[in-house]
């Protein structure tokens, strides 16, 4: 009963409209939280917290009168949460500095991707739950001296799937990939560095509070965040963190966005199908309004599984209940089920990263 | 005396919510439910040396109250501030 009806949950209506004002501004109806109970307020924040959107949540629940607040110690905890995710924030922008400063020192331009870099695009930057550190370095003597520059600095680094590296840093986890886009089908990989060298200016300046660095331009940014998406997605899932980011490049750079090459390059790369299904999600369920999409709806994008299996999985699907573990019941889903599950979902609209991903994870396990 | 820096004072509702920094766990024991006049203190002084009479002719100049009552509650909320070591220590 509960998975049909997931998107009617009290909680989950509730979470949904709390993003959109977090990411749009777009009015509160008081309505929605008349007799809000804690235990429903729980549940929205666990939503909140299973998707890493807790910030922006905890922020737009403090905006409500205070009559339709949640109680104590459920107003504390995130009044508490919003301020650990500022600071942990504040403390990532110091290690972006710092790390940019020991790149550059080495004549390595260092390029910030996804995190730090995206979250330029929310409203308040500081909201928005920080990961990782990624960096990208171009592949060959950039990516190999930056390895020696970590592995000099007495730095327990460790190879990933996927031609990267990481390391931790003062308490962060730092990685550097030498993709800029991390396709997996060996022919998409080839045509999406052909795009990269045909930009002009691949990357840009940024500039936040206290860090200076690059990122790629908002072109290649949207194509690495929504291939991004997919990579999860055609494995064990993904969270509504990555849609959000991907939804406000989308709202705020849409001007600079050439909707007629992006929709050349998805059907290029295969993905045509699947995009227009995302795009649907962003706006049908994010509240993304459909004129700031770089290329119109296609009639055949209305869904809902895919917000589905986003709220069902939380982020990078460490929670989906539909697939659990009998041998480790609090613990990560069943990845076995999970994967043959978004191996179908999958197939029909994304056939070419969908057939790769196996396959490149198990060999990059072995080739670097 | 000077205030801990990164002290963080924000109004949710009809409260007057102060949070301390550094926090690595949720801990319930670093927000403070704040009157208007203490919120205000922390604001105006956060980031500076100042004295219990700096705080006193804050309190004159901010609201309509009698010089003794200003005297009264400063000392009240200054000495509460104390207790919860939200000063630098000296």
């Amino acid at each position: 009963m509960i998975k049909q009806h997931i998107l009617y949950h009290k909680s989950v209506v509730v979470f949904l409209h709390l993003l959109k004002f977090a990411l749009w501004g777009k009015p509160l109806a008081l309505d929605k939280f008349q007799e809000l109970k804690n235990p429903d307020w729980e549940n929205v924040y666990r939503l909140a917290y299973f998707q890493t959107l807790d910030g922006l949540i905890a922020h737009a629940a403090q905006q409500l009168p205070s009559y339709f607040m949640p109680e104590q110690p459920m107003l504390y905890k995130m009044i508490l949460r919003e301020q650990q995710i500022r600071e942990k924030n504040e403390k990532m922008n110091t290690i972006i500095s710092e790390l940019d400063g020991l790149y550059c020192a080495e004549g390595i331009q260092p390029i910030l991707q996804k995190g730090q870099a995206v979250a330029q695009y929310y409203p308040d930057p500081f909201l928005r739950v920080c990961g990782d550190i990624d960096w990208y370095f171009e592949r060959g003597f950039p990516y190999n001296k930056a390895f020696k520059l970590i592995v000099d600095l007495k730095t327990n680094i460790h190879f990933h799937a996927g031609y990267s590296c990481g390391y931790d840093w003062k308490g962060l986890h730092v990685e550097h990939h030498q993709r800029l886009i991390q396709a997996r089908s060996p022919w998409n990989l080839k045509f999406l560095k052909r795009l990269q060298s045909e930009e002009n200016e691949p990357f840009e300046p940024v500039s936040s509070h206290g860090f200076q660095t690059h990122m790629p331009n908002p072109f290649l940014n949207s194509i690495m965040l929504n291939v991004h998406i997919l990579s999860h997605q055609v494995g064990y899932g993904i969270g509504l963190r990555q849609l959000c980011d991907v939804a406000r490049l989308y709202h705020t750079q849409n001007q600079k966005l050439d909707g007629d090459r992006l929709k050349f390059v998805y059907k290029k790369l295969g993905v045509l199908a699947w995009m227009h299904k995302l795009h649907y999600t962003l706006v049908k369920y994010m509240g993304l309004k459909e004129e700031n999409l770089p290329f119109p709806l296609d009639k055949k994008s209305a869904n809902d599984w895919m917000i589905k299996d986003i709220l069902f999985a939380g982020n990078f699907a460490f929670h989906d209940p539909r697939f659990p573990d009998i041998n480790n019941p609090m613990g990560r889903m069943n990845r076995i089920p999970r994967l043959f599950y978004s191996f179908r979902r999958y197939l029909p609209i994304a056939p070419s990263e969908t057939v790769a991903f196996p396959i490149i994870q198990v060999i990059s396990k072995f080739h670097r | 005396m000077k205030f801990l820096t990164h002290l963080s004072v924000r109004k949710v509702g009809d409260d007057y919510i102060m949070l301390q920094p550094g926090l690595e766990m949720l801990d319930m024991a670093r927000v403070f439910t704040l009157s208007k006049s203490a919120a205000m203190i922390i604001e105006e002084f956060k980031g500076r040396d100042f004295e219990e009479q700096d705080a006193v002719d804050f309190v004159l100049r901010t609201f309509e109250v009698e010089a003794q009552r200003a005297q009264t509650d400063v000392r009240q909320i200054l000495t509460h501030f104390f207790q919860e070591g939200l000063f630098v220590a000296r």
